[in-house]
């Protein structure tokens, strides 16, 4: 491309996909925003039902156990899912996006500390979803072990509960923390990349 | 309670009105500048979805402190930035699918809409390769926009965007002819 070549006729003379209506894409964002909506206030309400439904099956084990141990472990299987539910209602959804009507290095630096908002709750999920949860069944799991070894003795089976949910929590530890985390790292990085051009400006 | 909602209502309708006016004026505008981020025919929409509904969203709180101009392509730059880093992006060559759609900018002869479609390509796919500010800067001195609007719109001087675009045109100049060269 020579020098002189006009850049800037260039760029406007692109071919651009048939024009869509004023009108139509009001309509198009409106329902794109009422299905975003929606899809947030179906997700919360889903989790606040199966907590809801999973406290009352293990509030069942509270009163129903005779072990004082797995009474204890099950009490804190339901205190744990009251608080994810506070939790999650309370902070889950994070802040809302920064306003993007503002200069586009400020929206910048809004994004990046968005984003230390969400790996900071991120690498919290260990403290607050999965260790009281885990607490509690284990502990649930030792007053049955503690049963199960007063009549008759342990065997190999007794361990595939506590190995299953042990995976289980292994594994939405390892989503959150390893894998959202590198996602959203690799994201910041890009911006604070752009960030440091806007200093060198 | 009724007097508010109708007042409400109205206000919605005015910004509907405005919005429909905005978006229809600028959308050619706004088509190239997805562009300018998103390979993808269809990312490309999406993008210009998320646009016009950063726009509808902001509409209620434009002031009018800064012109209508800088403050679309200040939504649209910050979505873009949001939007284009969550897409995965196809580094494939551009596809000339929408070339069949404008041919007559200019052209006289099949050879030359080659050339000129060639051209277009190859400037978009190095203003993509651009470091963001870069090509953000670029599309908007593209767009026709003055040192002062860059500014607006940028939040860097407007000494510094004039020194920043004879750098990124010199850039540019060097990654078309490498392209070629190739």
């Amino acid at each position: 491309m020579n020098q002189d070549y006009d850049l800037e006729q260039l760029w406007r003379s692109q071919p651009v996909s048939p024009a869509l209506k004023g009108e139509d894409m009001r309509k198009i964002v409106l329902q794109k925003m009422e299905k975003f909506d929606r899809k947030v206030h179906t997700r919360n309400r889903s989790e606040v039902i199966v907590a809801g439904l999973t406290a009352m099956a293990f509030s069942y084990f509270v009163w129903a156990q005779q072990n004082s141990l797995a009474r204890l472990g099950a009490a804190i299987v339901v205190a744990s899912l009251i608080w994810i539910v506070f939790y999650i209602l309370r902070r889950g959804t994070g802040p809302v996006d920064p306003n993007p009507d503002q200069s586009l290095a400020g929206y910048r630096s809004a994004l990046v500390s968005k984003i230390d908002y969400q790996i900071r709750l991120l690498r919290s999920v260990k403290y607050w979803y999965l260790l009281p949860m885990y607490v509690g069944l284990l502990t649930l799991s030792a007053g049955w072990l503690q049963d199960r070894a007063a009549v008759g003795g342990l065997t190999g089976k007794d361990a595939i509960g506590p190995v299953i949910y042990t995976v289980i929590f292994g594994g939405i530890w390892w989503l959150n923390e390893v894998y959202a985390v590198r996602k959203l790292r690799a994201w910041r990085e890009q911006l604070a990349s752009g960030a440091q051009e806007s200093e060198s400006c | 309670m009724v007097a508010e909602a109708a007042i409400n209502e109205a206000q919605t309708g005015s910004y509907s009105d405005r919005f429909c006016e905005l978006f229809e004026a600028y959308q050619p505008a706004l088509r190239r500048l997805v562009s300018a981020y998103v390979v993808n025919p269809a990312d490309r929409e999406d993008l210009l979805q998320e646009i016009a509904a950063g726009m509808w969203k902001s509409l209620p709180g434009f002031r009018g402190e800064s012109s209508e101009r800088t403050w679309i392509y200040r939504i649209a730059h910050n979505i873009a930035i949001r939007a284009s880093s969550q897409v995965r992006m196809r580094s494939a060559r551009e596809p000339l699918l929408e070339s069949s759609l404008d041919r007559a900018a200019g052209a006289s002869s099949a050879e030359d809409t080659l050339l000129l479609d060639e051209k277009r390509r190859m400037l978009v796919e190095a203003i993509r390769e651009l470091p963001v500010v870069e090509r953000q800067i670029l599309t908007l001195h593209l767009e026709g926009l003055s040192g002062t609007e860059v500014e607006e719109v940028t939040g860097f001087s407007a000494g510094a965007v004039a020194t920043r675009l004879t750098r990124i045109r010199q850039k540019l100049a060097e990654r078309v002819q490498g392209g070629r060269a190739q």
